[in-house]
């Protein structure tokens, strides 16, 4: 079964960067979200196995979704994606249970590579 | 004590066995030789005795005869048996000078010691013979009487020889020797009936006394008689009936019926002594032959005896002898072989194990010698492969523990390894000490040894990185993306001195059995490269700000130059000599003599376009403000100093910089007005290079019609200050980063075009870049945030008005300023060289497209007088 992907960046440019990457990648784009607060909720509604999530978004910021994230179903895989050069916060997110961490700008191979690693945990 | 026995050595074990052996086998030796010998001296004796006793028996023989014709002497008082009688003593005495011969022949000794008494009382009884003899010539004892006297001798004498032959160990011996006895006393009573037969006949009658006496002899010859016959051999009952016999011994026992007849007894007694004498006669020769034949037998016996000591002697002998030498032999080559085994065990066991046992024999030593040999074989084998596996592991302990060893000692940078609790492995490299200038390494928490070293926060990241390191469900190079520490600043103290570090830190996992061990971290030493960097882009600086300082320089009308250069020295120089003068400690006064000086020779720079010096300037103002808001000391005024020297030193060079551009002037003079445009054209090309370089854009300047127009040389410098001018504004300002430029669909590398024509009274410059334009409403803005305008005076004003802001004295747009814009001089000295040669200018700005100004300047032909 394909995974299923949730993409929350709250810059338009850069969810379809995103998809555009993963458009080769076998795994199924399940929606997007532009702040934190819409990505929880769609977290709460489809149920995605894959969430890549900004840190620096308005209304609610990407450790706090994260926290969010992992209370509704902790089985979800997250991977940050972000511009934030402070390591700390990167730290705090794989704390509260993101397993993937990659920097902006995003290419299609470093992508499609982090995807592999995070979904091969389970060995799947 | 049976353990004691098990503990002895093999040797005394055999002591053991073999000890009581032998002393059995001696004591059994013994008694057998003894036994032997026993009988063979026994056999010698008693044939010495058996001669002894047949002459003390002649003697008794012939004491029986004497006894019987002294008997027959006395009853016819001395009348028939008066020769016989001295006849028969001559021959008793010669028997008994027989017998003492014997005695004293010396080869009786043995005999003579052991039967003294018996024999010295039977000689004492001897030696009555004599006096017995005397009482019988005198008649003075009755014929009875001397029959009891030589009775009692005989007596003696047959008990003394019974005595001596009746010691006999072997059976058949002592039983001939009995019958002998028996036959002996037969004798004797045979003799003693003679006796008394004699006298009765003599006397021709015979008393009651006398009568139960005879009875008593016969029965008593006769009871002995039948013992000997019981216990005599064949042989010599054989030899007694056929020799006692015939008409002798009919008579005599004829005429003892006659004395049990108790009748007159008218008979001869001489015919009874006759025929009694001729029967004991017969029994004499009886006797002889037993005695004889016993003497025989006991000469075979003492052969045979020594014949069988000699014989077992030779076999015990020989038999001990092979005995011995097969126990020695065996028990030799036993111990030897175990002394062998004993001393190749004790050889293996202090590890010496080139040579095998050998052990010829095929017992059970031998086969232990083989085992032996195999299981040494075995263990050389093992000891061989241990050894195999030790010099590999040594090899591996040399050439990998001993090289890491080494690399430790020698690598540059600082490895180690972490365990779980952060813990600073015991091995590090030595470089770990030289890059933290610490000895405190081994064994310390990794965090608590940064703690010092980094800023609070990163230590923050580091302990929650380092967990995760640790944490195996976190991809690792996820992790290390996150790295707090993967260049970072470090001071470390070193006697007093703080040094500044930047180290790279590098984390690697180390697996063993899947599991996370340990965390391997490099630590690298990269200030040498890092300053370096620093330094290179200093040094790149220090090349532009040469190359500016030319450009300035051409740019600039060599009389105002040197006249800018002469009066900053001057200047300058009043600094020093006021501070020098200074001697009541007025800082503050100092400092705002200083930095009026300075603000106005920065005034000065910026209008002639001395970027280099007015950048130089504006640094020490900054400086001068910096110290202004606190307590001046001495000190600190120091630097101010240091710092006015130093553009002292660059305005020196500057002015030598001239000085050889001068010459080089003077020695090519211009031969045209064109050379100076070419080169006007030159410098402007390259400081719009060097400017865009600066600000990371791209820029291609276009001079349009310049070969047809020839700058007069009075505008030769007004036109490249202006231009210069312009052109920095151009790229600081107007042209967009290349990627604006892209996004826009614009040539990423800007274009600014410079187009001279003239008339013949004016001159135009038309300078055009394709940048964004004016931004009016960053103009309005930072107008009245400079305080140039009021908002309501900007409200009233036209876009024209909002335009000409931009000439204004101290306008900037720039928030900061630098040496390229900023501080507002730029388009002021633009309008102030237009307003000079009184000349005008026109904007048109179009957004996102470009910026355009003409300048219109009147040609004048007169030549600037200089300085």
């Amino acid at each position: 079964m394909k995974k299923r992907l949730l993409i929350v960046d709250d810059s338009s440019v850069m969810r379809r960067t995103i998809e555009k990457n993963l458009a080769n990648y076998d795994m199924e784009i399940i929606g997007q979200a532009a702040n934190g607060v819409e990505a929880v909720q769609m977290v709460m509604d489809k149920k995605p196995d894959v969430v890549t999530l900004d840190i620096t978004m308005p209304e609610m910021d990407g450790i706090a979704c994260l926290e969010e994230i992992m209370k509704i179903n902790p089985e979800t895989k997250v991977m940050i994606i972000t511009a934030l050069a402070d390591k700390l916060t990167g730290l705090i997110a794989l704390d509260r249970g993101a397993r993937g961490f990659m920097y902006k700008p995003v290419n299609a191979d470093d992508l499609s590579r982090a995807f592999d690693k995070l979904l091969k945990r389970d060995g799947e | 004590m049976i353990k004691r026995l098990t503990n002895l050595p093999i040797r005394q074990k055999f002591a053991v066995i073999i000890i009581p052996l032998i002393v059995i086998i001696l004591a059994f030796d013994y008694l057998q030789v003894r036994y032997h010998y026993l009988d063979y001296s026994d056999s010698v004796r008693l044939n010495k005795a058996i001669t002894v006793g047949i002459e003390i028996n002649h003697v008794v023989h012939e004491i029986q005869k004497e006894r019987s014709i002294s008997s027959g002497f006395l009853a016819n008082e001395g009348d028939n048996f008066g020769i016989k009688l001295n006849r028969q003593r001559e021959r008793t005495d010669s028997t008994l000078q027989q017998y003492y011969n014997e005695l004293s022949s010396g080869e009786l000794d043995e005999l003579l010691t052991f039967h003294r008494t018996d024999l010295d009382q039977l000689n004492a009884h001897f030696d009555k013979i004599a006096a017995l003899r005397k009482s019988i010539d005198q008649h003075r004892i009755s014929s009875e009487e001397s029959i009891d006297r030589f009775s009692e001798v005989n007596n003696i004498a047959l008990n003394t020889v019974i005595k001596l032959i009746d010691e006999t160990r072997d059976k058949e011996v002592a039983q001939q020797i009995h019958a002998i006895i028996y036959f002996l006393k037969s004798k004797e009573y045979a003799s003693i009936e003679r006796a008394i037969g004699t006298q009765a006949f003599s006397h021709n009658h015979i008393g009651f006394d006398l009568y139960n006496r005879f009875t008593t002899l016969v029965s008593s010859q006769n009871s002995y008689l039948d013992a000997f016959t019981i216990i005599a051999n064949e042989e010599s009952i054989d030899y007694y009936n056929q020799i006692v016999q015939g008409d002798e011994v009919e008579e005599v026992n004829r005429m003892r019926e006659v004395v049990f007849a108790n009748d007159t007894l008218s008979e001869n007694p001489d015919d009874w002594y006759e025929a009694s004498t001729t029967k004991i006669n017969l029994l004499k020769r009886v006797e002889d032959y037993m005695s004889d034949n016993i003497q025989t037998k006991t000469q075979v016996i003492a052969k045979r005896s020594v014949q069988n000591f000699w014989t077992f002697l030779i076999l015990d002998i020989t038999i001990g002898i092979i005995a011995f030498w097969l126990m020695t032999t065996l028990v030799t080559n036993l111990l030897k072989n175990v002394k062998i085994l004993e001393a190749y065990t004790r050889r293996i066991s202090a590890g010496d194990m080139s040579k095998k046992v050998v052990i010829p024999t095929k017992d059970e030593l031998g086969q232990y010698a083989n085992t032996f040999n195999k299981m040494v074989f075995e263990i050389k084998k093992s000891h061989f492969e241990l050894r195999k596996q030790r010099d590999k592991a040594k090899f591996l302990y040399k050439n990998i523990y001993g090289v890491s060893l080494v690399v430790f000692e020698n690598i540059e940078q600082g490895i180690f390894l972490l365990d779980k609790e952060f813990k600073i492995s015991k091995f590090h490299s030595k470089a770990m000490k030289e890059i933290f200038n610490n000895d405190r390494i081994a064994g310390e928490n990794f965090s608590n040894f940064m703690r010092p070293l980094i800023l609070p926060r990163e230590l923050e990241a580091l302990e929650m990185f380092m967990r995760h390191l640790f944490n195996e469900d976190m991809d690792e190079e996820v992790v290390n993306q996150l790295n707090p520490i993967d260049q970072v600043k470090i001071h470390t103290e070193n006697n007093g001195i703080v040094a500044t570090k930047y180290i790279r830190v590098d984390f690697t996992r180390i697996f063993r059995k899947d599991k996370i061990q340990n965390i391997m971290v490099t630590v690298s030493d990269e200030t040498e490269s890092i300053l370096l960097q620093q330094h290179l882009s200093e040094a790149e600086k220090k090349k532009q700000q040469e190359t500016e300082r030319v450009l300035s320089i051409l740019k600039i009308d060599p009389s105002i130059l040197r006249g800018f250069l002469h009066n900053s020295r001057k200047m300058l120089k009043s600094i020093s000599e006021k501070y020098e003068k200074n001697d009541k400690d007025e800082y503050s006064e100092l400092l705002s003599f200083t930095f009026d000086i300075i603000h106005n020779l920065k005034g000065n720079a910026v209008v002639i376009g001395m970027e280099l010096m007015a950048n130089k300037f504006h640094e020490i103002e900054d400086g001068i403000t910096e110290l202004q808001s606190k307590d001046v000391r001495g000190k600190d005024f120091l630097a101010i100093l240091y710092e006015v020297d130093e553009a002292d030193r660059m305005i020196a060079e500057i002015a030598e910089m001239l000085y050889k551009i001068i010459n080089i002037y003077k020695k090519f003079p211009a031969e045209g007005d064109s050379v100076s445009n070419i080169m006007v054209i030159d410098s402007l090309e390259r400081g719009a290079e060097l400017i865009a370089r600066e600000v990371g854009k791209t820029v291609n300047v276009t001079f349009d019609n310049i070969e047809n127009v020839i700058l007069p040389e009075a505008y030769i410098n007004p036109f490249k200050d202006m231009m210069i001018q312009l052109i920095r504004n151009s790229i600081v300002h107007g042209i967009e980063a290349p990627s604006v430029r892209m996004n826009d669909k614009k040539v990423i590398m800007g274009e600014i075009l410079i187009e001279l024509s003239k008339s013949d009274e004016e001159m135009f410059i038309r300078y055009k870049d394709d940048g964004r334009g004016l931004d009016m409403d960053r103009i309005k803005h930072m107008a009245v945030e400079h305080g140039i305008v009021t908002e309501t005076q900007l409200k009233k004003m036209e876009v024209s008005q909002v335009i000409d802001l931009i000439f204004h004295e101290g306008f900037s747009t720039s928030d900061k300023s630098d040496e390229h814009a900023g501080r507002g001089q730029g388009m002021h000295l633009v309008k102030s060289i237009i307003d000079e040669y009184k000349g005008a200018y026109e904007i048109t700005s179009t957004p996102g497209k470009s910026f355009e100004m003409t300048i219109k300047l009147p040609i004048i032909n007169t030549k600037k007088v200089e300085e």
